[in-house]
């Protein structure tokens, strides 16, 4: 699995934790060049919006990992909403867990709660 | 009245623990996997959940779950065994170093009594079980069912236990049972012939709108589910208040339960008997009991009697029974049953 993770997140290579299809933001600076760098490309942006003290956010986890490496196409970022507070602001990220759609830098859906199936449904529509 | 079918009359356990100061977080750092063995015991599962920073909402294959810093709410329908959960809840709880403080299992008359298994077949037999599960430091305890004489049928049964003899709980909680929905109404909550594109989230979310429960309170957050071929079930999240609702929408043991945790300060379009009245209405059901237990100093008359004014008013449901108890450490609880005005 570790041998594909550079092709998949072409752009991020550096960013990644081993083996993790899904990009952990730690900071401000990291999430702009992120955001910005997909703003180009027709890729779909997935940001999951998840806290420390969200029980629910850690019950889907494997899922949303599931989820992220089957659907490599797409790019999967974790953001903590108490670490990157105006991201959350920005997103509206107050019921968690939330998974913003982003294309071209505009949000275009979101789901909001451990709900994999509606995850996924939105993932195979908006991937194209 | 149907043989058997559904039971959709839930058994409710709260648990309540002394706050921690070096632990805000509380019970919300439980993991998961536990929680996930606990819920397996009772026998169901999560379906959907959310959280905000007050607490964390679980929606269960068979009813709701809600975990608060020093507080849980486990409600559960069907022929769960809900009262096997507390000794592994006190456990974990105190892994965590919380202490227990007050309990409180209520519920209504199943309508298929004799399909629950022990020791849900007798009210007698569920307050032994709880109170053996239970330290000797909740020390005053109370068993209650209030019969209404216009119906002996729909009795409330309540047991409590708590360490300290006053309650200060200040979260009033309103529990409605509705039975005999009305048919139309009830629709809303089967799955559609050809709706297979849709998933239990979306029909969930679907089933919402279709029946107005988006409309009981506009600011509340709702995590819905549908169940195949019927039934519904939704947590609300409104800041740090809960609201739930289950539906078992059959014909011939059709039931709805609505339950949310308020202040008695709320008003407006938020005030207790404008929320229940826009519930109730998304149901129009034929019979309706409602249970509100309300802590420490804080039972208001007024707030009953403006109930079953507005209930009266705008839905023609008439108040036939009104009761009220009360219990050491754990408040006063007020059972208020309501069937149509003839026509």
């Amino acid at each position: 699995m570790g041998a594909n993770v550079s092709s998949m997140h072409d752009v991020h290579s550096s960013m990644e934790t081993n083996n993790s299809f899904v990009v952990e933001i730690d900071s401000r600076r990291q999430w702009r060049s992120l955001f910005d760098s997909m703003k180009g490309s027709n890729k779909l942006l997935v940001i999951d919006f998840t806290a420390a003290w969200c029980g629910p956010c850690k019950a889907m986890e494997p899922r949303v990992k599931e989820i992220a490496s089957k659907y490599s196409e797409a790019v999967f970022a974790r953001v903590d909403v108490d670490r990157l507070m105006d991201v959350a602001g920005t997103y509206r990220a107050n019921t968690l867990p939330a998974f913003v759609f982003v294309k071209r830098g505009e949000e275009i859906d979101r789901v909001v709660g451990a709900k994999p199936d509606e995850l996924v449904n939105k993932i195979e529509k908006y991937r194209v | 009245m149907a043989v058997s079918g559904f039971e959709g009359f839930e058994k409710r356990l709260e648990l309540r623990f002394f706050d921690d100061d070096n632990n805000p977080m509380g019970l919300r750092l439980i993991d998961f996997e536990s929680l996930d063995q606990v819920l397996n015991e009772v026998q169901c599962t999560v379906v959907s959940a959310v959280a905000n920073r007050s607490f964390d909402a679980y929606v269960l294959s068979e009813s709701s779950l809600f975990v608060y810093p020093t507080k849980i709410i486990i409600k559960t329908c069907g022929t769960t065994q809900l009262l096997k959960s507390i000794r592994p809840l006190i456990h974990l709880a105190r892994n965590l170093g919380l202490t227990l403080r007050a309990c409180r299992y209520s519920r209504g008359s199943f309508i298929f009594p004799n399909a629950q298994p022990f020791p849900y077949t007798s009210f007698k037999d569920e307050v032994v079980v709880v109170e053996e599960s239970l330290p000797k430091s909740l020390c005053y305890r109370k068993a209650s069912v209030i019969t209404p004489s216009n119906n002996p049928s729909r009795s409330w049964h309540v047991f409590t236990a708590s360490a300290d003899v006053e309650s200060d709980e200040s979260v009033v909680v309103v529990e409605v049972c509705m039975t005999e929905l009305d048919r139309v109404n009830a629709l809303s909550f089967f799955r559609r012939k050809g709706d297979e594109k849709y998933n239990s989230d979306s029909a969930g979310k679907e089933m919402t709108r279709l029946s107005g429960i988006d409309m009981i309170n506009a600011n509340t957050f709702i995590c819905d589910f549908a169940f195949d071929p019927c039934g519904y079930s939704m947590n609300g999240v409104d800041g740090d208040r809960y609201s739930t609702i289950h539906v078992t929408p059959e014909d011939g043991f059709s039931y709805a339960s609505f339950e949310c945790g308020l202040s008695l300060y709320d008003d407006g379009h938020n005030d207790i008997s404008e929320v229940l009245s826009r519930a109730i209405d998304v149901f129009r059901p034929s019979d309706v009991s409602i249970a509100t237990t309300y802590g420490g100093e804080d039972y208001n008359h007024e707030v009953t009697k403006r109930v079953e004014r507005v209930l009266a008013k705008k839905l023609g449901l008439k108040c036939r029974s009104r009761h009220m108890d009360e219990f050491p450490g754990s408040g006063t609880v007020v059972y208020q049953s309501f069937t149509p005005r003839r026509k």
